[in-house]
């Protein structure tokens, strides 16, 4: 078979393999078009127009690929005198089904009868303007119009319909009468037809008299379904297999409800599904959300606990210091000292401790500064200039306290860069010298050097 | 009794031909098998 969806040729298969349609149910709507479409045409040989155009109409509602009844419809619409439906009919059917479709034929036949057509449409013009007239209260206009309508195609239903009310109106109920008649022997069962033919013996005070189907004239003969050979095979499958059908049919409108049913079921439990498994994911993330929440606590708490640690650690490692730089002041080992002194930061600590700090900085730099300025010396007399560098430039470092030792360091600095022809530096230095040596001689000194300099 | 203008409501204009175009655009080609596809879909 060929799926109604994608079009996929398959065969045996429970589904289309392409898009996993299922195939049996297809199977089902398949069989319930067809048996309306066999209703249809039943009731269309019987001359029983209305009801199967509503044969037909829930054929295609099942299958709007079912070709057959589309042209079937299309065929008594065209008959009953709505041509344009008719037409509208056969071209949906073409667009379905593009090689051995009647509906070509059909079409075909309009473009050759091209003026019978517009007949045909003047009709439905007339029956149009009947109405806008008779809304007017233009009865007789109106009458006139749908005689026309009628004169051009005789079996126009709504045209005869329209025309019997007229009658009906005028309370001329023979004529009322006669175009019932005529409408009935084409549609038999015409419901507006059989109500009025009620309404007319009703005023004639005759029982409704039953129409003989009967003695019905064929209507649709010139255009006939006949020629559709695809039809008349699907017909005689029809009528051999019409048990089996029967009852697969009523299997189908048993069951495609129930499958509607259960698919409903199924989407209502998969919706119920979806929304456990959403109120499953919202608790889980609430519950995800409060562990987070509780863990950023606990790990502010925590950083509290390791910023407090770390205070702790650092005042430890102060104090240790302080203590260790004062051991080593006492030992004699002032540099050792002003180095672990100036490693160490006091920042946040109190002022006591700072004090003490400071009390203790400015004893060791002092210390510090003069065991640095004599070892520099030392180096100087050994003519290793390098380290005499190093030995002074550190004892600048700690002379906060000792100025004298601070530009006796600097004068010795200029003494180095002069040794080394570093006339620049020689001149920063010597000048810090004559500008800030507490020792008047040293600063003349520092002079004359600078005067050689200039 | 038949009350005519409620009758006459009853009888609307017919397309015509020339309203072929618009009569195709409006018709609703749904079928049970399109209702189905759009079911199992959901």
């Amino acid at each position: 078979m060929e799926c109604l969806y994608c079009g996929y040729e398959f065969a045996n298969k429970d589904k289309c393999p392409a898009c996993q349609t299922d195939a049996s149910l297809m199977e089902r709507i398949f069989l319930v078009s067809a048996f309306f479409y066999n209703k249809g045409l039943r009731q269309a040989k019987e001359h029983d127009f209305y009801n199967a155009e509503k044969s037909l109409r829930k054929s295609i509602k099942f299958n709007k690929r079912n070709v057959d009844a589309r042209n079937l419809l299309g065929l008594i619409n065209y008959n009953t005198g709505k041509l344009a439906e008719g037409v509208k009919q056969w071209i949906i059917s073409t667009n379905f089904q593009d090689e051995q479709n009647i509906a070509f034929k059909y079409i075909d036949n309009f473009q050759r009868n091209i003026r019978e057509f517009e007949k045909l449409n003047d009709s439905v013009r007339m029956y149009n303007h009947a109405i806008k007239y008779l809304k007017k209260k233009n009865d007789d206009v109106a009458i006139i119009r749908l005689k026309k309508a009628l004169d051009v195609n005789p079996n126009f239903i709504d045209a005869r319909n329209l025309l019997a009310l007229c009658y009906i109106k005028q309370n001329n109920m023979n004529k009322a009468y006669e175009v019932i008649e005529e409408t009935l022997k084409i549609d038999i069962a015409n419901p507006v037809a059989l109500r009025y033919l009620k309404e007319i013996n009703i005023a004639n005070g005759i029982k409704t008299k039953k129409n003989k189907p009967e003695e019905n004239k064929p209507v649709i003969e010139n255009i006939s379904y006949k020629n559709n050979k695809k039809s008349s095979t699907g017909e005689k499958i029809a009528f051999i297999a019409i048990g089996a059908i029967f009852a697969a049919v009523v299997m189908g409108v048993l069951i495609i409800p129930a499958q509607i049913n259960a698919k409903t079921e199924k989407y209502n439990e998969i919706n119920q599904q979806y929304e456990q498994l959403q109120k499953t994911y919202n608790d889980y993330q609430s519950e995800v959300q409060g562990k987070i929440s509780t863990l950023e606590e606990e790990n502010k708490q925590m950083k509290g606990v390791v910023d407090e640690y770390n205070k702790t650690i650092a005042n430890t490692k102060k104090t240790d210091n302080i203590e260790s730089a004062k051991k080593l002041y006492e030992e004699g080992k002032s540099v050792e000292a002003a180095k672990l002194i100036a490693s160490t930061d006091m920042s946040g600590s109190s002022e006591e401790d700072l004090n003490e700090y400071n009390k203790l900085k400015a004893n060791v730099y002092s210390g510090a500064c003069k065991e640095l300025y004599k070892q520099g010396k030392s180096y100087m007399d050994s003519q290793d200039l390098d380290n005499a560098k190093n030995t002074f430039n550190l004892c600048i470092t700690f002379s906060d306290n000792s100025p004298e030792n601070k530009y006796n360091a600097y004068y010795q600095l200029g003494k180095i860069a002069l040794s080394q022809n570093d006339n620049e530096n020689a001149k920063k230095y010597f000048t810090e010298v004559k500008n800030n040596h507490p020792n008047s001689s040293i600063q003349g000194y520092a002079s004359n050097y600078l005067s050689t300099l200039s | 009794m038949i009350d005519f203008e409620k009758e006459l409501e009853s009888f609307e204009p017919i397309a015509e031909i020339d309203d072929i175009e618009d009569e195709i655009a409006k018709d609703d080609l749904e079928d049970v098998l399109d209702i189905l596809k759009a079911i199992s879909e959901k």
